[in-house]
């Protein structure tokens, strides 16, 4: 079953979570009595990912520079993730604002070519020998290494993603 | 896109993260990207490639994670924090690159992948397979449903600006926005040549 041509904004509108409540309550209720209007659905909503993609991938491009102008993706002294506020005395100088920030992992230098010694540009607290043996960045840790928000982020404002 | 000094601050869990990950919040993808970049470009610049390989390989899988979480297709794993999926996810698709033809007859490749039977990363790697195959099928069909696709989808025209671009009528551009991603479709679920 093709969706017809009427049926699409509304459909897209919901994959999009656009949908009011109401309209989202009632077509779910439609694709629960039709099959065929689910596999329908199912199979638009496969076509409707794949194009978002491109979308998001630009996202990420100017995620990825924003990110570096702030030193967030530097080789050098990078805080990657919060931990215990009583673990850290001082500030972060690559964070001054963020009080309770602690380098968790360290890398030195710029990053070498596949020839080079993998292990050798590692410092501290991250695997030396993150190769294709090693499936996951960095050891897991439970979540309260994390760091409590401090108060000053709530005044953060909300970013929305690229679709809204 | 102006982002906190520590995008993770109002992140302290997995949990809460996710919930950030849904609401397309940029200060959850900022500190995902972060905590995962550094130990992928590595990765990357051990197994082959180099650090322009790894941004286009992070932003293509990060992207891909993204439409994931959005959709509903990935739920958080109670077994695997977000970070270590999004690493294990990534690295298996460079694996996958390496092995494609493009780097087949260069270099041998020698991988070890670690899964269990419950690997969140799978469903990742079908729904890649997916976004992969919708879009080398757009790259096949003709020039006009390239573009209006393009506009429509990706560039997220309105259609009558489409039907300016495109010379056509509002209802024209309506009609071919709906053919052209039928056709898309029919293509993908193997149900129709190219027209």
């Amino acid at each position: 079953m093709a969706l017809t041509e009427s049926e699409y904004d509304r459909i897209e509108a919901y994959l999009e979570g656009t949908l009011s409540p109401d309209e989202q309550r009632q077509l779910e209720a439609e694709l629960a009595a039709d099959p065929d209007l689910q596999q329908a659905v199912d199979e638009h909503r496969v076509i409707w990912e794949g194009l978002q993609v491109p979308v998001a991938v630009e996202y990420f491009q100017e995620m990825h520079g924003q990110l570096e102008e702030q030193g967030l993706l530097e080789f050098d002294d990078l805080w990657v993730e919060a931990v215990e506020p009583s673990h850290s005395s001082s500030e972060h100088p690559a964070h001054p604002h963020a009080e309770h920030d602690e380098p968790e992992v360290f890398v030195t230098s710029e990053p070498k070519t596949a020839s080079d010694d993998p292990t050798s540009h590692i410092e501290v607290a991250v695997q030396d020998d993150l190769d294709v043996h090693h499936p996951s960045p960095e050891p897991d840790h439970q979540p309260d290494d994390w760091d409590t928000p401090p108060e000053s982020d709530n005044s953060d404002p909300h970013f929305n993603g690229p679709d809204e | 896109m102006i982002l906190p000094p520590n995008p993770c601050s109002a992140f302290p869990t997995d949990e809460l993260l996710f919930a950030g990950l849904k609401n397309s919040d940029d200060r959850a993808y900022a500190c995902l990207y972060a905590q995962t970049f550094r130990s992928f470009a590595h990765y990357v610049q051990t197994n082959q490639g180099s650090m322009e390989h790894a941004q286009d390989a992070f932003q293509q899988g990060m992207a891909e994670f993204y439409v994931a979480v959005k959709s509903g297709r990935y739920q958080l794993s109670p077994s695997a924090r977000l970070k270590s999926v999004l690493f294990e996810f990534c690295k298996r698709k460079w694996i996958n690159e390496l092995q494609s033809a493009r780097h087949r007859h260069t270099q041998p490749l020698d991988v070890y992948v670690d899964r269990s039977d419950d690997d969140p990363t799978d469903a990742l790697m079908t729904f890649s397979e997916n976004v992969s195959k919708v879009n080398q099928l757009l790259q096949r069909m003709g020039e006009n449903c390239q573009r209006v696709i393009d506009l429509f989808y990706i560039q997220g025209k309105p259609l009558v600006e489409i039907a300016h671009i495109m010379n056509y009528t509002p209802q024209t551009a309506r009609t071919k926005r709906y053919e052209c991603t039928e056709q898309l479709k029919k293509l993908f679920w193997g149900r129709g040549p190219l027209n």
